[in-house]
């Protein structure tokens, strides 16, 4: 290596760490404030941490016509409550339980999770303003957006309720929610949604009794001796229902009395009447209690912290090729893609169905399509110099996807549903996974593309060809341009975020002038001339620089060989080629499935119109490739269009632009 | 796909002649030309599809459909597939090493020439197909009747005052079979609620697919729940010679998405004739005046005039002129107060206590049903002079007035706990008469045609029988109870012949709170309760008063000469519901006759239907609107979507769901999928059952039919059910799409895949060629091949 090339490295790597370090302090404090808690919190109350649910996680509530381990019930309905978290100290099973049975401490206990931000702000004004609450507690609740549900109450907050309810593009969602959530936090509900009981009937389209029935029995004990007991639901057998409304009643006294011992001996006797009913209809208690599992650890999102690992080690190998730094970052990638693919089988396992359904599931089986597709082109490039850079734009691809469903559980719920009628159908199933395989496919061209990108910068600053001062214009031009961008795109089209028109001006004229020097300075012939490396591309291109790589040529034939640019840039070409094939046939897919379930192959629903767009800015960097000079640079230029167009349609469109494709 | 195969294109141009045709050829085939064709096409396809304002603009008003068939983008179409075409001719020599980007173009060219055929003919709509109707054969009358079976569903059939009345009370999907060869089974069953013109009621059930189990229900004065007739009378049927039969119900047409039409017919014709209505706006109100509809944000007049030519000869509005004149996108018609010439006092207030806050609708003095609140306990009267304030109120108690004409005597008896003495106490007698009175009960709110009334149920003892009269504050009201015994009557037993020895009226108690109007303007609030000293007091408007120590009452607003007007209220922007779309439009209607011209108002109906029926405990809209011809005959009008005969009528034979585990339980996602069982009439008889669900449809005649909306339960399982939505359209073309993009994935995957290979092989070919010709190490020759 010479000395060119090690300072380039040594600038490189100095740079990224620099950039990931700074995009790391940007990012973790804002995804901190939704980091849940560990699971076992050092605060846990004595009660709480005696008291042993683990026979009610083996056990089945039937709801929403899905059969969930009681544990997932509990964070199901917890969620519409106090949002995706755990409530401090407890988990959800545990809250659950004590909100039925402790009811009157939740009512001015901050329980109420307000998502929305701006219509918090609306509702604490007038609690202020009704001397609910004092403005501090009003900044504290805004904070921690959870507040009691006494609060609620107040006949001027419900009338700014019902006020706001009617502005259907701005608030009536975050009313109907938090109606929802106040609704939910009612222990009748609570109670009416606990259905431990099968039918007796042994029919699986029965409805499951619920807890409510039962516990409306009187119990068996003396204070009740000779009361009637006319409320044994139909076909039930009248001495188990009367031992599970028993079992229920001494439940409550001991949870009431906080005698932890006797209430586990409750639970366990409750778990195993409720089996008693209809045994065959419940599923085993090891694939429930698997369910329990997966949800108590955040459905393995943490896999993300593996794949962190895996970026350094990685990333040393690719620049500096050094084998032990291989070993280590493919042996540690290999772990994340195990714990991975664990992660998607439990999940398969526990809805019963490929997990493919939701927002969450969508991101996360993405990621995973993503890291399995890296295996196999590391296979493919396990002789050529661009082994280790598919693994790596993997990795870091996986590792956004899964910090994005730690951090933001609220955004995006991990909770299992059942697929709308819609969604059953085998085409449906191909055509949104080759989508989403090819989404992660753009996604990992763009990091490549990114790394080319921070060669050639890196490759200037080494050769110092150009002043340092002016090189830096590029990277500061292109965030105040990618940031005047992103707040302009949501002004159009977020009814949420827009702008005074003023400022509207100010934002588009920052993107004016900070795109003029973006591509003045990118494309400044003489800048590139000065740098000394005005053409750095993969020779063949995708697909090919791999197939010729292995081609048998006589000894006398020694091929200079490539730079770091014109791996990074062959990389690009081989993910840009694959997603090319794999985006088209995808939206071929949705194409035949939409035809023969809504009777038309296209429908210009805005996810469609933004696939074809992303296919449309693929198609241009295809033959731009074939006519510029500078192939590398307007490759990594485009493929970072694609990316950012692929993730538009994924974050922008589903959340704000709502559309037919709007579950995933 | 690689750039050595392209050779350089300008350069080879500028070589030849350059006439206009080669310089358009040399256009077109430019790579650059083809780039920037799909940078516009990216650019139309985000703005038509990110930026909704802006294609649903004023100047603009299109759909997402409409957007993306505007010439501008069928024209970059157009152009982006020559430019393929003559690029790919010109420039890509066809052999074996670019049959991958060969076949990709043609694929693509392929997949635009059958979009333009699917989308050139494509038409698409729904149509609403309902389960069931009653066919009903009346006694004397030759033509049978239909009703809907949908809950809530009437019609009256007959002439006054023979005329009988059928309704359907309930339908059910699962009614199980309890005898005969098909026990333990299941069927769809309808019961008809039956007014015989005698007034005598009862219940038709009616079972499908088994007529043999129909049987009437019958009400009874023991037993106010229905009960077999089979039981009461000993035989199943009330009336042998009435006929009701459940047939399915054909439906022959269906609605295309995105048009809009007028459908016109004579008052009591059954066919429709359609109008189509065409280039009107869809997302921008339109109107000429902003006084012509209410709104709280302000609203640029942009008026619209578009005439509706007649359908044809039988159109009954063919002399007339038809035109559209304003249309709004999301609005209801409203009607409201405003001050006119006459006097017509109008009140509205709201009540607030610890509880919260109530409003209550507005009272009118002058209307005897509206001039207090349904609970009595707030009136509104006008007092003709300010004097009577000092005297208000008469007195509070209720009173009974019993005059005896024949013997020019009259008792006023108020009515309280001590007077009202119930069917055991005894009878108080009239002072110089034989008669003698006892005031069982009062009762307040009872719900008439006419509004609320009150009564007080008095027996009557003369010398030659007991029986009981309901007076009612309302004289219209008032009935003789001709078995004295049962208060509670039984059909055919009250009379309103009343026996004339007797006039009673009845005055209920009057209301705690009165608001009294004065004719100088003035409003006062007068106290007659139980839980303050009565008081009178002057109120102003926006000025809570106290009335007891919790409740304040606080006039919103007050109007002499208060006037009503009817005109659409247009709900703001932020209110709107997107996924309602049209559902709430309307548009304002000029019909110009020899006699003058009427605008009117019509509200938009997603479905023109036969007659009201479809409107009534369905989730589906029916307003006609009506306008006078001057011939004197009416003709009714109803706007509506463009509407297609299906190839076949089609019938809805059953629908259920296919649930997850426990069943439905009220949400979507407890549901599996729908299933619609269908039937077609063809050759005069009705096809084998073909069942469609979400992902499966079927086809007839060219159409595919999807299954799309549905009935839901309202009260949980057993009820709902009782129609389909189906998406109705063709798919000419589709075959030739997939063919094309089936063929440019085969071609891309040669092309990245297929094509290295080839070359590297021909590479490996070259390079012995050359070792075998050199046989030494070459290192500038290495270099050479490397670039």
């Amino acid at each position: 290596m010479t000395n060119m090339s090690m300072n380039f490295n040594r600038t490189l790597s100095a740079s990224f760490a620099a950039s990931a370090f700074v995009a790391w302090m940007g990012v973790a404090p804002a995804l901190a404030a939704e980091a849940p808690a560990a699971p076992a919190a050092a605060k846990v109350s004595s009660f709480a941490s005696s008291v042993d649910l683990g026979p009610l996680f083996r056990t089945a509530v039937q709801a929403d016509g899905r059969l969930r381990s009681f544990e997932s019930h509990a964070k199901t309905y917890m969620g519409y409550v106090a949002g995706s978290r755990p409530l401090k100290d407890q988990s959800f099973g545990f809250t659950y339980l004590d909100m039925i049975f402790r009811a009157t401490d939740y009512i001015d206990r901050p329980i109420i999770y307000v998502k929305n931000k701006d219509f918090l702000g609306q509702l604490l004004q007038v609690m202020v303003e009704v001397k609910e609450i004092q403005p501090a507690e009003a900044d504290a609740y805004l904070k921690t957006r959870l507040l009691p549900p006494s609060l609620f109450s107040h006949p001027a907050v419900r009338s700014r309720m019902d006020e706001l309810s009617r502005d259907v593009i701005r608030t009536e969602k975050p009313v109907s929610q938090l109606r929802g959530a106040l609704n939910v936090a009612q222990p009748a509900l609570l109670l009416q949604e606990l259905r431990f009981v099968a039918p007796p009937t042994g029919e699986r389209n029965d409805p499951w009794i619920a807890m409510r029935d039962l516990a409306a029995t009187a119990p068996r004990d003396s204070a009740h001796a000779g009361m009637a007991r006319s409320m044994v639901p139909a076909g039930l057998d009248p001495e188990l229902a009367g031992s599970i409304s028993d079992t229920w009643a001494k439940l409550g006294a001991a949870w009431r009395g906080e005698d932890a011992a006797a209430v586990n001996v409750q639970i366990a006797r409750l778990a195993e009447l409720v089996r008693q009913v209809s045994p065959e209809l419940h599923p085993s208690p090891g694939r429930l209690g698997l369910e329990s599992w997966y949800f108590r650890w955040y459905g393995m999102t943490w896999v993300w912290l593996i794949y962190l690992a895996s970026i350094v080690p990685l990333l040393m190998s690719v620049i500096y090729k050094w084998n032990g730094a291989r070993r280590v970052g493919m042996g540690i990638f290999f772990l994340a893609i195990a714990a991975h693919t664990a992660s998607v089988i439990i999940r398969w396992i526990v809805s019963g169905r490929w997990p493919n359904t939701n927002m969450f599931e969508a991101v996360t089986t993405a990621a995973w399509f993503g890291s399995v597709l890296a295996l196999v082109l590391e296979f493919a490039a396990r002789k050529s110099l661009m082994r280790n850079l598919f693994a790596l734009g993997a990795a870091i691809g996986s590792m956004v996807a899964l910090m994005i469903a730690y951090f933001a559980p609220t955004g995006m719920d991990s909770a299992i549903s059942n697929k709308m009628a819609a969604l059953d159908d085998v085409w449906l199933y191909i055509h949104t996974n080759v989508i989403i395989a090819s989404y992660a496919l753009i996604f990992m061209g763009g990091v490549s593309a990114l790394l080319y990108m921070a060669y050639r910068w890196g490759r200037a600053w080494a050769l110092k060809a150009i002043n340092p001062v002016r090189l830096m214009i590029l990277p500061v031009a292109m965030a105040i341009c990618g940031y005047a961008g992103y707040v302009l795109l949501m002004h159009i089209v977020s009814p949420t975020h827009r702008l005074p028109i003023e400022k509207m001006w100010a934002v588009i004229a920052v993107i004016f002038f900070s795109g003029l020097v973006l591509v003045l300075e990118m494309f400044s012939a003489k800048a590139r001339g000065r740098a000394g490396m005005a053409i750095e591309h993969a020779a063949a291109g995708g697909a090919g620089t791999l197939m010729a790589a292995g081609a048998q040529r006589p000894g006398f034939i020694r091929l200079a060989p490539p730079t770091l640019g014109q791996v990074f840039d062959g990389a690009t070409m081989v993910l840009m080629e694959l997603s090319f094939i794999m985006l088209w046939a995808g939206l071929v897919m949705g194409a035949i499935w939409a035809d023969h379930t809504w009777g038309r192959p296209w429908g210009w629903d805005p996810k469609e119109v933004f696939a074809l767009n992303t296919f449309i800015i693929i198609i241009a960097l295809i033959h731009v490739r074939l006519k510029v000079r500078d192939k590398g640079l307007w490759t990594a230029v485009l493929a970072l269009a694609g990316c950012a167009v692929m993730l538009f349609n994924w974050i922008v469109i589903n959340f704000i632009i709502v559309g037919l494709h709007s579950y995933a | 796909m690689n750039h050595a195969e392209i050779p350089a294109g300008g350069a080879a141009a500028r070589g030849r002649s350059t006439g206009p045709l080669t310089a358009l050829l040399n256009l077109f085939s430019n790579v650059w030309f083809g780039v920037a064709l799909l940078v516009l096409l990216f650019v139309y396809c985000s703005i038509g599809s990110a930026v909704p304002s802006l294609r649903e603009n004023a100047l603009l008003d299109m759909t997402e459909f409409e957007w993306f068939h505007w010439w501008p983008f069928d024209v970059l179409v157009v152009l982006f597939s020559v430019a393929l075409a003559v690029v790919t001719i010109r420039r890509i020599p066809l052999r074996l090493v670019n049959a991958g980007v060969w076949t990709i173009h043609t694929g693509i060219i392929m997949m635009v020439l059958g979009s333009y055929i699917y989308f050139g003919t494509k038409v698409e709509g729904d149509a609403p197909v309902f389960r069931r109707h009653v066919k009903i054969q009346v006694p004397g009358v030759e033509t049978p009747a239909t009703l809907l079976c949908s809950p809530g569903a009437f019609t009256e059939i007959g002439n006054k005052p023979n005329v009988w009345r059928f309704e359907i009370q309930e339908t059910k999907t699962d009614w199980p079979i309890l005898s005969g060869d098909d026990k333990g089974k299941r069927a769809y069953s309808a019961n008809v609620l039956v007014r015989k013109p005698s007034g005598e009621t009862f219940i038709r059930q009616l079972l499908d697919g088994y007529p043999q189990y129909t049987e009437d229900l019958v009400f009874s004065r023991e037993n106010p729940a229905p009960q077999r007739a089979k039981n009461v009378l000993g035989r199943p049927l009330v009336d042998e010679e009435l006929g009701l039969a459940l047939e399915l119900e054909p439906q022959k047409y269906f609605h295309v998405m995105q048009t809009w039409a007028l459908f016109v017919r004579r008052v009591g014709d059954t066919e429709w004739h359609e109008r189509p209505i065409r280039r009107m706006p869809r997302y921008n109100d339109r109107i000429r005046f902003a006084d012509q509809v209410f709104a709280t944000h302000p609203m640029t007049p942009n008026p619209i005039d578009i005439e509706v030519p007649a359908a044809g000869e039988q159109d009954p509005l063919r002399a007339a002129s038809v035109r559209v004149k304003g249309y709004l996108r999301y609005a209801q018609l409203i009607q409201r107060w405003s001050e006119g010439p006459e006097l017509n006092p109008l009140l509205q207030f709201s009540a607030s206590s610890k509880e919260g806050r109530a409003t209550y609708p507005e009272l009118l003095a002058f209307d005897p049903q509206r001039n207090h609140t349904e609970d009595a306990n707030v009136e509104f009267v006008f007092l003709a002079d300010a004097k009577q304030l000092e005297t208000y109120p008469r007195d509070a108690r209720a009173i009974l007035r019993i005059e005896l004409p024949t013997a020019g005597q009259s008792v006023d008896v108020p009515l309280g706990g001590g007077t009202i003495v119930g069917d055991q106490g005894s009878f108080t007698p009239i002072e110089g008469t034989d008669f003698a009175y006892r005031i069982r009960q009062v009762a307040g709110g009872l719900q008439f045609e006419d509004g609320p009334v009150s009564i007080a149920i008095v027996d009557v003892k003369t010398p030659d029988k007991t029986f009981t009269r309901m007076v009612a504050d309302n004289p219209r009201r008032t009935v003789d109870m001709l078995d004295a015994a049962d208060p509670h009557g039984g059909h055919g037993r009250m009379s309103r012949e009343l026996d004339p020895r007797f006039v009673m009226t009845y005055r209920p108690a009057s209301s705690p709170v009165s608001f009294l109007a004065t004719p100088d303007g003035r409003l006062h609030l007068s106290y007659n309760g139980d839980f303050a000293p009565h008081y009178v007091r002057e109120v102003f408007v926006g000025q809570p008063t106290q009335v007891v120590s919790d409740i304040t009452l606080t006039v919103d607003r007050f109007l002499m000469k208060a006037v009503s007007e009817v005109k659409p209220q247009v709900v703001p922007p932020a209110q709107r519901r997107r996924d309602v779309a049209e559902q709430m439009s309307m548009i304002l209607l000029e019909v110009e006759t020899s006699a003058g011209a009427q605008s009117v108002w019509v509200p938009f109906n997603s479905y023109v239907f036969p007659n009201e029926q479809y409107g009534m405990g369905t989730r589906f809209v029916y307003t006609p609107v009506r306008f006078a011809m001057p011939d004197g005959r009416a003709v009714e009008v109803v706007f509506s979507r463009e509407r297609r005969e299906l190839p076949d009528p089609i019938a809805l034979d059953d629908f259920h769901l296919r649930t997850h585990i426990g069943g439905y339980a009220g949400r979507a996602d407890t549901i599996l999928n729908y299933v619609s069982e269908l039937r077609f009439q063809q050759d005069g008889g009705w096809s084998d059952q073909t069942p469609i669900m979400v992902n499966e449809p079927t086809e007839n005649g060219g159409f595919w039919y999807f299954q799309s909306m549905w009935d839901p339960p309202a009260q949980g399982p057993g009820t709902g059910m009782n129609f389909t939505g189906l998406g109705v359209g063709n798919r000419n073309g589709v075959y030739v799409q997939l063919a094309g993009c089936t063929i440019s994935v085969a071609g891309m995957i040669f092309a990245f895949y297929v094509k290295p290979i080839i070359r590297r092989r021909r590479q490996e070919k070259s390079w012995a060629k050359a070792a075998g010709r050199t046989g030494a190490d070459r290192p500038e020759e290495a270099m050479v091949l490397a670039d």
